[in-house]
């Protein structure tokens, strides 16, 4: 017996030590949800990360704004921020001096819960999309893949390990919305319908000043918006909507912590929203909901 | 010999079922790996500018009742 231990316990160690040492630099993302949910949502978006130049910057910002606490995973230059609102996870923080090639402006990306990544990054690239990432197996957050869809705009698949976000009425300072600003729209719409049988909702259609915006759902569930691209210089992105009781208020806030107001609750309808760039070039949008018609 | 055999093939299968479980499935996600590589391009938004125009609104944002 004492002959077996003296046999296997170098090889043993040899072995883990090597384990370790290979393991050191790398990042493990934890899971969609803080308990596993183990339902699927398919065609809702669950996840959101912010990707930045200036992590400090953003964590500052976003943590002043909207009370958001920030947890990091990983060491040394392999750091993943999850971003905590009321101790739950709602999104992260990669800093772009991480990833492969250099980010010229910050930006969010919007995670959108598929059945099969790889299906839906084959669909992407045959109607006319690019692919970024391929389907990639992430242990615990389950399978992601990132492309841009046919007409431009960055989007992330994803099939989560530990299910989807349960559905529940949205909480300020949450994601709770997010809409496509899309270059052509009925192509987007036929796209994505397509891609996770979204229905266009006519009851939520909305036209106002020859605005129009569309509503896609699955069953009774509203789960992404879209519309035409109104103005000139902007390309084609998936936008998230952070819930906000008083837009006006935020966006003076926004602007007192560096933020830049891309469009004023003023250009909006009931001055309910509006379009805000974090101080590393993160864009998002704010409203208030309910939505109130005064 | 057989027992020197037995030993290390029970310290391969723990060997193998660790690196299985554990860090050899541990993608890197943001650096070297996968990552977010080549989808730059110009930003979405542009100069940052002020957009919409005075006078008029644009219908973004969620609808009155998702559920």
């Amino acid at each position: 017996m004492n002959n077996r231990i003296r046999i296997s316990f170098p090889v043993f160690a040899v072995v883990v030590v090597g384990l370790f040492s290979g393991c050191t630099s790398r990042v493990v993302v934890p899971p969609l949800t803080s308990a596993p949910t183990n339902v699927e949502h398919v065609g809702k978006f669950v996840w959101y990360d912010l990707l930045t130049d200036d992590v400090d910057a953003a964590r500052a910002f976003y943590g002043e704004m909207f009370g958001w606490e920030f947890d990091d995973y990983g060491k040394d230059n392999h750091i993943y921020t999850i971003i905590l609102q009321n101790g739950v996870p709602i999104g992260g923080i990669v800093a772009s001096d991480q990833l492969k090639q250099d980010v010229e402006q910050s930006r969010w990306l919007s995670y959108l819960s598929v059945e099969n990544v790889d299906a839906a990054v084959a669909k992407t690239v045959v109607a006319g999309g690019k692919s970024f990432a391929n389907g990639t197996d992430f242990p615990e957050r389950g399978r992601v893949g990132i492309v841009k869809d046919p007409q431009g705009a960055l989007i992330a698949y994803v099939r989560s390990d530990s299910g989807d976000p349960d559905d529940a009425e949205p909480k300020p300072s949450q994601f709770f919305w997010t809409e496509l600003w899309t270059s052509d729209l009925n192509a987007a719409e036929a796209f994505y319908t397509d891609l996770v049988s979204y229905e266009r909702d006519a009851e939520a259609d909305n036209a106002v000043d020859g605005s129009v915006y569309r509503v896609l759902k699955i069953g009774d569930r509203r789960r992404a918006g879209m519309l035409q691209i109104p103005f000139d210089g902007v390309l084609p992105n998936w936008l998230p909507y952070i819930m906000t009781p008083d837009p006006t208020a935020a966006a003076k806030r926004a602007e007192s912590l560096g933020g830049r107001i891309l469009l004023a609750p003023e250009g909006t309808l009931h001055s309910g929203s509006a379009i805000i760039a974090d101080p590393t070039g993160g864009v998002f949008g704010i409203q208030r909901w309910p939505v109130q018609n005064n | 010999m057989k027992s020197r055999i037995k030993v290390l093939l029970f310290a391969a299968a723990i060997i193998i079922s660790t690196a299985t479980a554990g860090c050899a499935g541990s993608t890197v996600y943001v650096s070297g790996g996968v990552g977010y590589g080549g989808y730059y391009g110009p930003h979405p938004w542009g100069g940052y500018g002020g957009y919409g125009y005075p006078g008029s609104v644009v219908v973004i944002g969620a609808p009155p009742r998702l559920y």
